[in-house]
């Protein structure tokens, strides 16, 4: 059967009442939260978790990637009228988008956002279907070695490019790696790290660990800060944008596809990334450059449809090869795996519902995005006069009584109680929780695959350079930390920082 | 692809941020976090007792959290040398009070909910959280501490057939 034909009977999966609702629910949880200054997609994600145990795997990928992809569309409205982005990838829409709203603007900016990521939406969505069934057939000849350089890779790019400082980061995925020891060894079985407590024979839970890192670190950040509602909200008009503003934008959104598509797929890209690469490349290609920044609507419409294609590629690498490029999407494996799923090479012949499922899901996601997002942009507005303390209070009684019903036992509460200081302790020393996460949940991948390499190699460390595909990733490891070391040495001697510079400011704040 | 993403972007350093702008604090501030990193990693070391370290040929159990501690160490050594100011925020009493009694208010629920259910942990938790620590009106706060625990304790127990310790709430009505 073609893809074509399988995305089809994808969308039989979608059609159903209860799939449908939780595209929906997804969608809109998606919209809200990236409407709410002070709660991002992660802790969002983190805090659904355990709600997802209770459903179908396909239902519960559907609504977190709908609360993924649904959040970039919510953090345009309050950078375009607020100049407060929602979320972090939608930072950049503020510096024009906010300025069309002084201008009397800010409709059609908010419209050509959400046509924008529309079409860069299923643009990547396309491509997913297409590129991930290759990429699967091309991981079925990974080994050992190949995973253990893979997982490397992806932890290597998440400490560079995804956050502020490499060293701080670094440390946070080895602690990832050591908190994912916890528990029985993979191979042999014997206990680790128990210190004498039941509990932690079996390890400790993602769940406990995510909800707690991202939940509560970044409620109890915002009890501190009293992050109170939103200023004066910009005036919107007419929503669609004019043939004059289509003109203008069309260049940037094909641009801001084909840029965040690959972006995505990178670990550590993400939403951030591809739109501030996209905002360079409208600047630069512009004939008059100092338009932007003084409302340019290419500089909405291009990262905007950017962040969004990056979101949705951003599932190929963990569809096909079981490896989280973001938190986002370790998020989602880890609920995947709560459902006995463990994503790989395999899975799109192996659980065709899903995979197709998930994809067609997306299609009527950023449809109804489309939707939510153009007539009724007004509702979502109205959403910024609730007080994010009254969110958070609601928000942490969930997620208390969520983290219980994973294994029934007030241990998991203390755990992610416990994670939750460390977030918020993390977050005031300026360290990532995110590359902890990834690490924690790619610590036992990477710990089999390692231990099984040196099985299969006779404890021969070159068994890594020596096979094509792991020795081809391990140089590209090698180029990054290269580069890492150079941007460093530049930087120290006052250089001036580059994109991923900014990239990493934005990820920090 | 770096590169491409790495060409310099001018005129955008005024970005907003949803948060305050970090202030930078000194440099034993910002090694107190590498202090408690070492801490930990000496912590699961003592932990590792007679955990098998085997060799390259037959990695034990032992082999791979050898492999991190060692790494963690090094790497928290490397931290003393590098400037880690950025990012570092000051701890304000205000604030840090608030973030404390937050703490409480859940630890308080934890508590709470294993002896006696979960409804009246949620109104606690709810009237600490939305009164004591964000100043909430006194009816918004009545109000949504006894409505979200009575909605939470309807979806979890009577929707989804969840258990939850023994409710001396719900047990007045006759539920559990």
């Amino acid at each position: 059967m073609d893809n074509l034909s399988l995305l089809m009977d994808g969308f039989g999966v979608v059609f159903t009442p209860e799939n449908m609702l939780f595209v929906f629910l997804g969608v809109t949880i998606g919209t809200v939260i990236g409407v709410l200054p002070g709660l991002g997609p992660t802790a969002t994600i983190a805090l659904l978790l355990p709600i997802t145990y209770g459903i179908s795997p396909e239902a519960a990928i559907m609504m977190l990637a709908g609360v993924y992809y649904g959040s970039m569309y919510g953090g345009t409205i309050t950078s375009v009228l607020l100049r407060i982005p929602g979320e972090a990838a939608s930072a950049i829409t503020a510096l024009d988008g906010y300025e069309m709203t002084k201008q009397g603007r800010g409709g059609p900016a908010l419209g050509i956002a959400a046509i924008g990521s529309f079409i860069g939406g299923t643009v990547a969505i396309l491509g997913l279907a297409f590129v991930a069934p290759l990429l699967a057939t091309w991981a079925v000849r990974f080994g050992p070695p190949e995973y253990a350089a893979l997982t490397i890779l992806g932890l290597v790019l998440v400490t560079y490019l995804g956050t502020k400082s490499t060293v701080k980061s670094i440390i946070a995925a080895l602690f990832g790696l050591l908190l994912a020891s916890i528990g029985p060894d993979p191979i042999r079985g014997t206990s680790r790290f128990n210190f004498d407590m039941p509990e932690l024979f079996s390890g400790i839970d993602l769940v406990a660990i995510a909800m707690g890192l991202f939940g509560i670190g970044e409620i109890m950040y915002n009890l501190e800060q009293k992050i109170k509602g939103a200023g004066t909200i910009g005036k919107i008009d007419r929503i669609l944008p004019t043939k004059d503003d289509w003109n203008q934008s069309r260049g940037a959104i094909a641009r801001g596809t084909l840029l965040g598509f690959p972006i995505g797929m990178l670990p550590g890209g993400g939403g951030v990334m591809s739109s501030l690469a996209s905002y360079a490349a409208e600047k630069k290609l512009a004939k008059d450059p100092s338009r932007f920044g003084k409302g340019a609507i290419e500089g909405v419409a291009g990262p905007e449809t950017a962040n969004n294609a990056s979101s949705i590629s951003a599932f190929i690498p963990l569809l096909t090869l079981g490896l989280p490029s973001n938190a986002v999407l370790a998020l989602i494996l880890g609920a995947l795996m709560m459902q006995d799923i463990t994503p790989g090479p395999g899975l799109i012949e192996e659980q065709p519902e899903l995979f197709w499922g998930v994809i067609a899901s997306m299609f009527v996601g950023n449809l109804i995005l489309l939707v939510l997002n153009l007539p009724f942009v007004g509702i979502f507005v109205q959403l910024l006069r609730v007080r994010i303390g009254i969110i958070g209070g609601v928000a942490l009684l969930v997620t208390l009584v969520g983290v219980y019903t994973i294994s029934y036992t007030e241990f998991d509460m203390w755990v992610m109680l416990g994670a939750g200081l460390v977030g918020y302790l993390m977050r005031k020393t300026g360290f990532e929780p995110a590359p902890l996460v990834l690490a924690f949940v790619l610590g036992s991948v990477l710990e089999v695959a390692f231990r099984q390499s040196m099985l299969l190699s006779n404890g021969d460390l070159s068994i890594f350079v020596s096979r094509p595909i792991s020795g081809s990733i391990v140089a590209v490891v090698a180029l990054v930390v290269a580069f890492s070391v150079v941007g460093a040495i530049r930087r120290r001697r006052g250089g001036k920082g580059g994109l991923v510079e900014m990239t990493k400011q934005l990820a920090e704040d | 692809m770096t590169n491409m993403t790495d060409d310099p972007v001018p005129d955008v350093d005024d970005v907003p941020s949803t948060t305050p702008p970090a202030r930078g604090t000194g440099w034993v501030a910002s090694k107190i976090p590498l202090v408690v990193t070492i801490a930990v990693a000496i912590v699961f070391h003592g932990q590792m007792g007679d955990m098998e370290i085997g060799s390259l040929i037959e990695p034990g159990p032992g082999f791979w959290p050898r492999i991190l501690i060692i790494a963690i160490v090094l790497m928290s050594l490397v931290g003393f040398v590098a400037d880690l100011k950025e990012g570092i925020e000051t701890f304000e009493l205000p604030g840090l009070v608030r973030v404390l009694g937050g703490f409480g208010a859940l630890a308080a629920f934890v508590l709470i909910f294993e002896n006696t259910g979960m409804i009246l942990a949620g109104i606690v938790f709810l009237m600490l959280w939305l009164k004591g620590l964000n100043g909430e009106s006194w009816r918004l706060s009545v109000v949504l501490a006894v409505v979200a625990p009575l909605l939470t304790y309807l979806l979890f127990v009577e929707a989804l057939g969840v258990r939850f310790p023994e409710d001396i709430v719900a047990s007045l009505w006759g539920g559990r």
